[in-house]
């Protein structure tokens, strides 16, 4: 009933989440609430009009922080972005782009373009790199845009990549502007598979864990469909191509979970 | 004895009032003009009043100055001390005031040492608190990794358990094939052994034949030999003949002689002489070709004979190789019947094998639900712990949220000095700001 209402309100799709994780979620505000029951609850999100945004913030959860899992970004220097370029170079594309699913904070896609800037600033500067990241929270989206980031969000940025493009402003650090201007933000769902923008490289880490396996199928065919031909694609550490998905992908690094398009 | 301030000015007036009534009769009585006694009763009433006036107010003035100066000092939060009035035979509601005041300070000292307490005490909770919760997160860091290994574990397998089940597929498609050739196999091999079998037969039948064969040529040597025999007894007949032919032509000359002695009676005798010598001539040369005739059918029959033996031993060899034939096709009928045997076993044990291959392949997918399920189950373990990680970060910062206010709470309190507690606290190190 929650959910119906919720879907109501504010337009919000709760059927692709895993079903225990969202009770779970749920519960969470209900309990601070101090509602009795489930109920009790849906009538305050009814009369309460801050309430159902509450519920979506508590709702999404946004884990993150600058180079999570270096090992992978370190894949992604060595091996992925070289073989990218060289995809381009190949097929005379004229600009790679970078899409970062479920991206929170901003703080994926804003490590994929440090990287690009620290190593590869002599490639990006003959060619064009689009980076887009979305999510299905708005609010997020704009802390994003913001690039101002608590310290601990930065621990495993190398000490001279954040002295040049971190700026600290009373116990926080903001981003360089030039960094920020690389990437754009858009809110969008997961569930709009038909909109799922053209790309080179997706990086969906740790969003389908959320996700009921009907549903990571569909996004991971989705996937499939929107990626250009040799078009990488990087689930996190505990996911895994599902179903038929499998079919459409070979694995390229099994350990850091990165597939390429058939 | 208490007497309220109210009581006592009403005292001080009735006294003063009293005095005043007083005085004229006393003045009256020092002998004084009219003039000067009114003046001095004035002079005496108001002096008297004064006095009074400044007995009643001097004691309580002074302690509602007390009562005021601690009251400032306790609103500056000085709670060190107590209000002590001096005591009085008869105290008033500034006493009242006094114990009231001194009360509301205890309390509060109470108070402030309590909210000192309780806000060192939310202090040290909300660090416990932080540094568990950071303790959690680490150890859901950990779980994580775990997941991780596991996830990464179900990944190969997943991918092992796709590529055992096409090797399995594969396998039950030959092995369906090799079915299918022994099926086969085992066809051919009835067919082979029908027409092993049907060889045989005629097989036996060309010995029969061959058999029959020799005999007959055994029985026509045999005839050819009697036939021989039969021809050596004309042979010598035919000698015997020719002997006789001889015999009779000595015996003609003989005649002859004899008639030609006879002479002329002789002549007709010796006509019939020549006669019978021409005759035994005759018989002679007929007898000298049955016996040339004999000798040439002598010659050919040897060479018959000859053929008839070597055909025989033909025969005889043919006679052999067919037996070995019929050998060979019982031994052929035999060995087609253990191959078809073979084979329709070979197709029994490869039924049975695409059995085992689909009951593999069941096997294979089951592990391959079960690895799938592990990978759910991983990630279903993995966004608890990215949950949990969230909710700790959360509670660090409500924790840290917390420190601060008990902090901000202490730095409130500590306005208020106690007495003896301030210089233990003193004593205490600030606390952090972090």
């Amino acid at each position: 009933m929650i959910l119906r209402l919720l879907k109501e309100l504010k337009g919000f799709n709760l059927d692709i989440y895993k079903d225990k994780c969202i009770k779970r979620r749920i519960a969470i505000r209900i309990r601070k609430t101090c509602c009795s029951s489930a109920a009790e609850y849906g009538e305050l999100l009814m009369r309460d009009k801050a309430e159902p945004d509450h519920l979506l913030k508590v709702l999404t959860i946004h884990v993150s922080h600058f180079f999570r899992n270096p090992s992978t970004f370190q894949k992604l220097k060595d091996e992925i972005f070289p073989y990218l370029f060289s995809l381009c170079e190949r097929e005379t594309r004229e600009s790679l782009k970078l899409w970062s699913v479920g991206c929170a904070g901003g703080e994926e896609p804003y490590s994929a373009c440090l990287l690009l800037k620290e190593y590869f600033a002599e490639t990006i500067s003959r060619r064009e790199v689009a980076i887009l990241g979305s999510d299905v929270n708005p609010e997020i989206l704009e802390t994003a845009k913001k690039g101002i980031y608590r310290e601990e969000r930065l621990l495993e940025v190398p000490r001279e990549i954040r002295d040049r493009w971190f700026t600290p402003e009373e116990g926080r650090f903001q981003l360089a502007p030039e960094i920020m201007a690389m990437v754009t933000f858009r809110q969008s769902d997961l569930c709009d598979i038909d909109i799922f923008p053209e790309s080179d490289l997706i990086l969906c880490r740790n969003v389908l864990i959320y996700l009921e396996r009907s549903h990571q199928e569909k996004i991971l065919c989705g996937f499939a469909d929107a990626l250009r031909a040799g078009g990488i694609l990087v689930l996190g550490k505990a996911e895994t191509l599902v179903g038929e998905s499998r079919k459409r992908f070979r694995t390229v690094c099994p350990v850091e979970r990165i597939y390429r398009v058939i | 004895m208490y007497i309220p301030i109210g009581y006592k000015f009403i005292l001080g007036f009735v006294v003063v009032v009293a005095a005043v009534a007083f005085f004229p009769f006393w003045v009256k009585l020092l002998g004084y003009s009219p003039e000067m006694a009114n003046l001095l009763t004035y002079a005496m009433a108001m002096t008297c009043g004064l006095i009074l006036g400044w007995i009643f107010s001097r004691s309580f003035t002074k302690n509602i100055a007390n009562l005021t100066s601690s009251t400032e000092a306790i609103s500056q939060g000085d709670l060190t001390r107590d209000i002590a009035l001096k005591q009085s035979r008869f105290p008033d509601e500034t006493h009242d005031m006094a114990v009231s005041v001194n009360r509301m300070v205890e309390s509060l000292r109470e108070i402030v040492r309590h909210i000192r307490e309780i806000a060192r005490k939310i202090a040290e909770s909300s660090r416990t608190l932080s540094s568990s919760a950071l303790e959690i997160n680490s150890s859901g860091e950990e779980v994580a990794q775990a997941v991780e290994q596991i996830s990464r574990g179900a990944e190969s397998q997943a991918e092992m358990v796709g590529k055992s089940s096409s090797l399995i597929h594969e396998m039950a498609i030959s092995v369906e094939l090799v079915a299918k050739r022994a099926r086969e196999t085992a066809q051919a091999a009835r067919e082979t052994s029908v027409t092993a079998q049907r060889g045989g037969e005629l097989a036996k039948d060309s010995l029969e034949r061959m058999k029959s064969l020799f005999d007959n040529m055994e029985l026509a040597g045999q005839q050819f030999m009697n036939l021989n025999a039969k021809l050596q007894r004309v042979g010598k007949i035919a000698d015997f003949i020719g002997e006789i032919a001889r015999q009779t032509n000595l015996l003609a000359l003989n005649a002859s002689i004899e008639a030609a002695r006879a002479g002329e009676y002789g002549r007709g005798f010796a006509v019939v002489a020549e006669e019978v010598r021409k005759l035994a001539d005759g018989t002679g040369k007929s007898a000298a070709d049955i016996i040339d005739l004999i000798g040439t059918i002598k010659e050919e029959s040897a060479l018959v004979q000859s053929t008839f033996a070597e055909s025989s031993r033909h025969i005889h060899e043919g006679k052999k190789n067919i037996d070995t034939t019929a050998a060979s096709f019982r031994e052929i009928v035999e060995t087609v019947v253990e191959t078809e045997r073979k084979a329709n076993s070979i197709a029994d044990l490869s039924n049975m094998q695409t059995d085992g291959a689909n009951k593999m392949v069941t096997a294979v997918d089951e592990i391959a639900k079960v690895a799938e399920d592990n990978a759910a189950s991983t990630e279903q373990v993995s966004a608890a712990t990215e949950e949990q990680s969230a909710a700790m970060q959360e509670m660090v910062f409500a924790s840290r949220e917390l420190e601060l206010l008990s902090d901000e709470l202490l730095q409130m309190v500590q306005r208020f000095r106690v007495g003896a507690v301030d210089t233990v606290e003193a004593a205490e190190p600030a606390f952090a700001t972090t």
